[in-house]
């Protein structure tokens, strides 16, 4: 998977469930929970990622790949050549091909991006559930992510008030 | 409405019910380590609600009372406030501006108060202005028409507001120290 270079210096990250991901620095430091144990030195060994299962982690990852900037990333002569204008483009494809997972797993790397802190992965993963959120109507919505109206009726009524602005 | 229509119309909701509850079990087995629901995590919740614009996220209060509290958050708010009208880059609100906000009655009070209406405004009257020219525009006015309410709102009194009143005046002073609000 990840291309060895001499002089780039490899991170080894480590799910719970046991497996191990070595990657580069620059791409384990797009997020910046591990930029800031690399900078504090405390990644000397293996970084164990909690709650964050090997399915979830190596997606997590895949996305790194592909969004850490590509000057001093491999090939970066190559990208020398390609427009940044046409490369965004590239990346947007790519993203909207990486999101298309069920939901589960969609939560899970939302989950992930927060506490990674990897605010790209962050902003795609919500914005597509909300994407999915919008211009439903409130039993859509509570059918749709399977979410319970826990309210009682005059509850809802008061709750519906308060936010009456919302619905003018 | 007409004699022919109603048995069909029935028919086609229960199966897009079924449907929907099937998509809902294959999701759950494709999952794996199984349900995972969007009301799970109240952080999660908060990062997506946090991306909805202003209508929705009041909205979103009715849906349950797990939405409901998330939407009350005021980080919630701070972040569709500076979505508007934050800057394009650099850092985010420091804590000076949020102390100011958070003292006139925090973001969500904000948004609803000036900068919706205001955006409200600036949307009716068409999109001919410059994205950021607009923001800039609708900070400074939404900030302003804040200000204002919260000086009736603190000086008036006679509201019958018996919080507002306990506040010594000299805590308004803070307002005449500049804020950097870019």
């Amino acid at each position: 998977m990840a291309t060895r270079e001499a002089g780039k210096k490899m991170i080894m990250l480590k799910s719970p469930d046991g497996m191990e991901f070595e990657v580069e620095e620059a791409v384990a430091m797009e997020s910046q929970t591990i930029r800031k144990m690399i900078e504090d030195d405390c990644a000397d060994t293996a970084i164990l990622i909690p709650n964050i299962n090997s399915k979830i982690l190596s997606r997590v990852i895949e996305y790194c790949n592909k969004h850490v900037p590509t000057t001093g990333a491999t090939g970066a002569a190559a990208s020398d050549t390609v427009a940044p204008a046409a490369l965004a483009e590239d990346l947007k494809i790519w993203d909207a091909e990486f999101i298309k997972v069920n939901r589960a797993t969609r939560f899970n790397l939302i989950q992930a991006a927060s506490y990674l802190n990897i605010k790209g992965l962050l902003d795609l993963t919500s914005q597509t559930t909300i994407d999915t959120i919008s211009d439903n109507s409130l039993e859509e919505i509570r059918s749709f992510l399977s979410t319970k109206n826990d309210y009682l009726p005059e509850e809802e009524q008061t709750i519906r008030r308060e936010n009456q602005w919302a619905f003018q | 409405m007409c004699m022919g229509g109603p048995p069909a119309v029935p028919r086609q909701e229960v199966g897009a019910v079924v449907v929907t509850e099937l998509e809902v079990r294959v999701q759950l087995l494709a999952g794996g380590g199984g349900a995972y629901n969007i009301n799970d995590n109240a952080d999660i919740l908060s990062e997506i609600l946090a991306r909805l614009d202003g209508r929705s996220l009041a909205s979103a209060a009715s849906v349950c009372r797990l939405w409901a509290a998330v939407s009350r958050r005021d980080a919630v708010w701070e972040a569709l406030c500076l979505r508007h009208v934050g800057p394009a880059s650099g850092p985010a609100a420091g804590h000076a501006t949020r102390a100011v906000v958070a003292a006139l009655g925090g973001y969500r009070r904000l948004y609803r108060l000036c900068l919706g209406p205001a955006l409200d405004r600036l949307g009716r009257a068409g999109a001919l202005a410059h994205a950021q020219a607009r923001a800039r525009l609708s900070l400074s006015l939404s900030l302003s028409l804040f200000s204002i309410d919260c000086y009736e709102r603190l000086g008036g009194g006679g509201a019958g507001a018996g919080a507002s009143r306990q506040q010594p005046p000299s805590s308004l002073l803070f307002l005449c120290k500049p804020v950097d609000v870019s």
